[in-house]
């Protein structure tokens, strides 16, 4: 006689189950990476290496691909796939290796410096061998002591404890990736804006990622057989392994309805990344014409007699344009105008281009050599023999410079303003700080509307069409 | 005779000084209150040199040029500044008119005499319309023919910057809000603070985040929305404050057509400029906002929005520097009356952007009477003065002439108020909270010409109608206002401290609320008492009918004491007299639909009590929360009244209906028999007057009971339930048959009722012929009666 009472417990039971689930379903909003962990390698090394590419082999014993995933890397190989790229017929592979910036410039004949980053032992020249399983650096990614330092062509500074870094390797941290990006251009937060050392512990208003979250870098930027994802628009010109907020944001409506008007026209980063560059300056103004001038002090922020002349921000506002995540690149050997500046990488896109947003960019903009007959910037030889910063002759640098680059140089230099963008996608700040209807619109708003193509704000005319 | 609008500003031409000299905002008030008394018109706008000269001597002369050029109107024509003759103020040297210069164009006497501002003679032209409210024009900003150069035409409808020259605290951009030195100040300028509105109530007008704010404010981190959401959407005064007859704006629509949507006959643009009417619209939320657009989530929208006004919800915490007691009796050392603010903590001497701030929830009242109009937001404010025998203000002035000289506070007033005799006086020690300090200021006041000073008191209602938060940081908490600690009919603080043998009186202003509290004495301070609001208003949850609770409860006990009281006489005789046994027989009792219907019916009638337990006494169990319980409520409701019809179906076609029905001709007797049973027969063993068989189940007085339960009890709960709901549905539905303050009570003691009858009817359940016996009939359906044993009444056997 208990039939009626089992189906009601099971109708019951139903219903728990189908409650239960939604409220699951409910909470999947947002995806939080796993949290990983891995084997301690303390006990697989116990002899002191010689050299760092024996920490390379002793790797390579068990980690049989490794070094030939990492040697097709951009990590390694300083270039990327072949693209083509606005304004230059065919494709191209470009990288690190054959672009010009206007920070360092080049890397063309400024090896043993520059290589310092290199993912890599012993890129001192033209000579590097790419195929020498060897050469590849483990441990500059994966080390934890945290005093493994990288010197000349990529080399372990002297004293280097190998033995400790090597059994100490886990997964990247944050310092890891830190070493480089953090510090790229020759300093600390010269480059990005959005990335410096101020994110190894950060606040959460910092970065709510990795403040209040406690995220790695790999954590967003997934790794597939040491392929690293993510694009960065100085040596990239689209974003075919980039990643996104909605990758993990999967739903980014907005409670107010007004702001998820905003969405097909505004990048999520624009409103969540409202500063950059918040506790540690970046260099926005690079001035290489200055250079050279003994009377002037050296100092790191403003002036050095190798580099030129400075200008530092903290806590700066970005400055607004269209980008539909492709850029234009100067290539070397192409034409330029002195009279005007030059975008190395311009950020594509219009406000009549839909597949284009209104995105935030760190611009650095600088002053740097060219050639005045063929109108083409020139990479200078920077270190080594007759190199600018050991002899400061600019006429000897840049002849060395323009012959390594293959390109022409007619002996008569000048300076001329170049501007490079640097979209932002870190330092993204807690929802509570981003930007509020006024920042934007109204009489004290940031954006420049004009510039945009909007003419007026668009708070009055409506969003594009 | 025409009263010249603009009058505050005067130019004077200095040969050595190549600048135009002309007031600023503080000056124009002062020299205006002088100029305005003056009769002719043409002595209203003569200066005079001396003066003026000393004045400008004073000021620096404007460096940078006052217009930005963003700013700088485009479209107005330029034109000279005139003077009173009509002549151009470069070549008479006269001052500026604004009637004569604006008047070229505009009918400036129309507007004088159409203007909301009128009375304000700080409300000029240049003070609402110019940038910063000033004309302050440099030699270089004339062309030849003596107009003022475009640059200069900083000219527009006026800006939040404008209104705020008198209305409250307008701030934006990126320096943080901070409260101005001459906040407290200004208390008593030109006749009214000039922060009235931010003073008064609180409201501030900002774009930027409360948590950016450089005051102290409770819990400010959380507090990641701008101070006036419109402020914060860039939606400014005169979007809702604008000229009555702008075309843009208005719809001149006769409410009488209603076939007419729309009237096109309107004042050109041309026409509108020459002749605006200034006297301005205040434009209601609903004149933009559609509230029943949104507010999905918000039980009985329909009535919410008719009873409330929208800043009840949408501004239900200020956490602006809003006064509570205005006290002008007295003087502090810097020359300003006492002031007490409401929701804040504040040292002796401490700034106001350092004091701390909890804010406070304004008290909701109606306006105009609680039937008609919707509650509002109210902050009441107490004002202490001085006034004369006539009842006429003592000025300040003079009262300040009374405690201060030269030096600070007169020796007399000192000794009279210091307690502490620290040669300082603090905010509480400066009170007149004891007659010999009244008399003392008094006997001051007196020696400086004042016939019989009196202290009057008053407490005026604010009502809050700015600094509304967007919907997403509104809170919904139901209890705000349905519970015992509700907003409407709030007791309000009114002050911590009292002045002797002054009872304020409550000002009600012009289309205020109907104040029908009392004021009375709480510890030093005052309060306001809320008058119960009995026979006005029901809010469910915080109003109660006392005789609707003290009756049902009345029943409820006796019920529970009868039933106790059985049964403990039945577990008494229980011992005594062994049960009577009978050979049985198991036969099925009640069919599946019946059970599924009598468990239905119990468990909805079960959470209807406790649902309705909750809505109606919101400081007990909560166990759904308010907003759930009255939808679970309703939802309950609807399944019992479905359920009851379905079972009255059943019963019809299966004519069981037979079984409710008693039988007239052995009414009577039988009905005695039973009740005979349960006051004697049940204590002594007696067999049941009627056996139960599944043809016969209910007893002559499980008849009446179910009669009555079904057919009036029932049909009474649902119908006084759907019309509590249906006044939420719409709103004024009930009025004719007393609204709410009726039916709700009448459903209350319906809902004490059945849970009497709940109580008495599992009671009942357990004098069958075991304890146990009738529940388990109802659950498995199958029940032991008697077999053979013949029935002690014959009547009641069983027919077949």
């Amino acid at each position: 006689m208990r039939k009626p009472l089992t189906k009601t417990s099971r109708v019951l039971a139903g219903m728990l189950v189908f409650l239960a689930f939604s409220a699951l379903v409910h909470a999947e909003e947002v995806q939080r990476p796993e949290s990983r962990s891995h084997l301690d390698h303390g006990a697989f090394f116990e002899k002191a290496f010689t050299s760092p590419g024996e920490v390379t082999k002793a790797c390579l014993k068990c980690h049989e691909e490794a070094a030939r995933d990492v040697m097709k890397t951009d990590h390694f190989q300083w270039l990327g796939h072949p693209v083509e790229i606005e304004g230059h017929e065919g494709k191209h592979r470009i990288g690190k290796k054959n672009l010009i910036n206007n920070f360092c410039i080049g890397i063309e004949g400024n090896w043993p410096s520059c290589t310092k980053c290199h993912a890599g032992y012993g890129w001192a020249d033209e000579n590097f061998d790419f195929k020498k399983e060897e050469n590849v650096d483990c441990l500059v990614c994966h080390e934890r002591t945290g005093d493994y330092r990288k010197g000349k062509s990529g080399l372990p500074k002297e004293g280097t404890d190998l033995l400790a870094s090597a059994k100490s390797v886990g997964f990247p941290r944050r310092e890891n990736c830190g070493v480089c990006h953090f510090f790229g251009g020759g300093g600390l937060g010269v480059k990005h804006g959005d990335l410096d050392n101020s994110l190894e512990n950060s606040s959460a208003d910092n970065d709510v990622h990795m403040g209040r979250e406690k995220f790695y870098c790999v954590d967003c930027h997934k790794t597939v057989k040491h392929d690293i994802q993510g694009t960065a628009y100085s040596v990239s010109v689209n974003a075919d392994d980039g990643i996104g907020c909605t990758d993990c944001h999967k739903n980014v409506a907005h409670r107010d309805k007004r702001i998820n008007t905003h969405l097909s026209a505004v990048a999520c980063q624009t409103c969540h990344i409202p500063n950059f560059a918040n506790q540690v300056p970046t260099k926005m103004d690079w001035d290489w014409s200055k250079a050279g001038d003994d009377s002037r002090p050296d100092n790191v922020h403003e002036y050095l007699k190798i580099k030129g002349e400075f200008k530092y921000e903290q806590s700066v506002i970005p400055e607004y344009a269209w980008f539909n995540m492709r850029t234009g690149r100067y290539l070397v050997g192409d034409k330029m105008n002195p009279d005007e500046p030059t975008v190395l990488n311009r950020p594509l896109g219009s406000i009549r281009d839909k597949t284009a947003k209104i995105w935030p960019f760190k611009v650095h903009r600088g002053k740097q050599p060219y050639d005045k007959v063929n109108k083409m910037f020139i990479p200078p030889l920077t270190a080594g023999e007759g190199g600018f910063w050991w002899e400061f002759d600019w006429a000897k640098a840049l002849e060395i410079g323009a012959k390594r680059a293959g390109i022409p140089y007619s002996g008569q230099y000048g300076f001329a303003p170049t501007v490079m963008y640097w979209p932002l996608s870190h330092m993204v700040t807690p929802k509570e700080k981003a930007l509020g209807c006024t920042d934007c619109h109204g009489k004290d708003g940031r954006m420049d509307w004009k510039t945009l193509g909007y003419g007026v704000d668009p708070m009055r005319t409506g969003g594009r069409k | 005779m025409r009263k010249p609008i603009g009058i505050a500003l005067f130019f004077v031409l200095f040969s050595t000084v190549p600048a135009w000299a002309s007031d600023t905002a503080h000056e124009s008030a002062h020299e205006t209150e002088n100029t305005v008394a003056a009769e002719p018109h043409a002595e209203n706008t003569v200066a005079q040199p001396a003066e003026i000269a000393a004045e400008t001597a004073k000021k620096e002369a404007p460096a940078a040029p006052i217009v930005d050029p963003e700013d700088v109107n485009v479209i107005h024509p330029v034109f000279p500044l005139l003077d009173a003759a009509g002549e151009n103020v470069r070549a008479s040297g006269r001052p500026m008119d604004t009637g004569k210069t604006c008047g070229n164009c505009h009918d400036t006497a129309f507007i004088q005499a159409h203007d909301d501002h009128a009375e304000v003679a700080e409300a000029t032209c240049i003070r609402c319309h110019f940038e910063n409210g000033r004309l302050e024009p440099m030699e270089t900003d004339f062309d030849d023919k003596g107009n003022l150069l475009r640059s200069a035409l900083g000219l527009h409808a006026p800006k939040p910057e404008n209104c705020a020259q008198c209305h409250g605290l307008v701030h934006g951009g990126q320096k943080p809000l901070t409260i101005p030195d001459d906040y407290e100040s200004a208390v008593l300028e030109i006749g009214r603070p000039r922060y009235d509105r931010t003073l008064f109530t609180g409201e501030i007008l900002s774009d930027r985040k409360r948590a950016e704010s450089y005051l102290n404010l409770a819990a400010k981190d959380a507090l990641t929305y701008p101070w006036d959401v419109h402020a914060g959407r860039m939606v400014t005064c005169t979007a809702c404050h604008y000229s009555s007859n702008n075309p843009e704006k208005t719809e001149i629509k006769d409410d009488s057509l209603p076939f007419l949507r729309r009237d096109p006959r309107r004042l050109s643009m041309a026409e509108y400029l020459y002749r605006p009417d200034h006297r301005l619209k205040a434009a209601a939320c609903t004149d933009c906002h559609d509230p029943m657009a949104a507010h999905e989530e918000l039980p009985y929208r329909e009535r919410h929005m008719a009873k409330l006004d929208c800043l009840s919800c949408h501004a239900s915490q200020m956490m602006g520097p809003a006064l509570r007691s205005l006290d002008e009796t007295v003087v502090t050392a810097d020359g300003a009356p006492l002031l007490d603010y409401r929701g804040m903590e504040r040292e002796d001497g401490q700034n106001l952007n350092a004091a701390y701030i909890t804010g406070y929830r304004p008290a909701l009242f109606a306006d105009g009477g609680p039937k008609d109009k919707p509650f509002a937001p109210y902050n009441l404010v107490t004002r202490y003065a001085w006034t004369d025998e006539k009842g006429a203000p003592v000025p300040f002035a003079t009262v300040e002439k009374a405690f201060l000289g030269e030096s600070g506070y007169h020796a007399d007033i000192l000794k009279l108020f210091d307690k502490n005799a620290d040669g300082k006086l603090s905010r509480a020690e400066l009170r007149l909270d004891d007659e010999t300090k009244i008399a003392g200021v008094r006997k001051r006041l007196e020696s400086l010409g004042i016939e019989h000073p009196v202290i009057s008191g008053t407490v005026e209602p604010h009502r809050i109608r700015h600094g509304a938060l967007a919907g997403e940081w509104v809170s919904l908490d139901c209890a705000a206002c349905h519970g015992e600690n509700s907003r409407i009919g709030e007791n309000v603080v009114l002050s911590s401290y009292r002045i002797p043998g002054v009872r304020p009186r409550i000002e009600p202003g012009v289309g205020g609320p109907l104040l029908m509290g009392s004021i009375v004495s709480e510890g030093d301070g005052l309060r306001y008492e809320a008058h119960d609001g009995a026979g006005e208003r029901y809010v469910l949850g915080h109003d109660r009918a006392p005789w609707s609770d003290s009756l049902g409860f009345a029943l409820f006990v006796m019920t529970a004491i009868g039933i106790g009281a059985h049964g403990g006489l039945r577990i008494r005789s229980r011992k005594k007299h062994a049960a009577h046994h009978a050979e049985m027989k198991r036969v099925r009792m009640y069919s599946l639909y019946e059970r599924v219907w009598h468990w239905l019916m119990a468990l909805s009638i079960l959470l209807l009590l406790v649902t309705g337990i909750e809505i109606h006494w919101v400081e007990g169990p909560a166990f759904f929360g308010f907003a759930t319980a009255v939808n679970l409520h309703n939802v309950l409701a609807g399944i019992l009244i479905a359920n009851a019809f379905l079972s009255l179906f059943y019963h019809l076609v299966s004519t069981d209906i037979k079984q409710f029905i008693p039988r007239r001709e052995t009414f009577l007797q039988d009905t005695i028999a039973q009740a005979k049973y349960y006051i004697n027969g049940i204590f002594v063993g007696a067999p049941h007057p009627m056996r139960k068989t599944p043809e016969r189940k209910l007893n002559p007085l499980q008849q009446v009971t179910y009669m009555m339960l079904l057919n009036v009890l029932l049909p009474f709960q649902v119908l006084t339930g759907a019309a509590i709901w249906a006044a939420g549905w719409w709103p004024g539905s009930l009025e004719s048959v007393g609204g709410l303050v009726w039916m709700t009570p009448l459903h209350n003691l319906g809902a004490w009722l059945l849970a009497s009858f709940v109580v008495t009817h599992v009671y009942l359940t357990t004098t069958g012929h075991t304890v146990f016996a009738n529940i388990e009939a109802m659950i498995t359906g199958n029940e032991d009666i008697e077999a053979e044993a013949a029935s002690p009444n014959e009547n009641s056997e069983v027919r077949k």
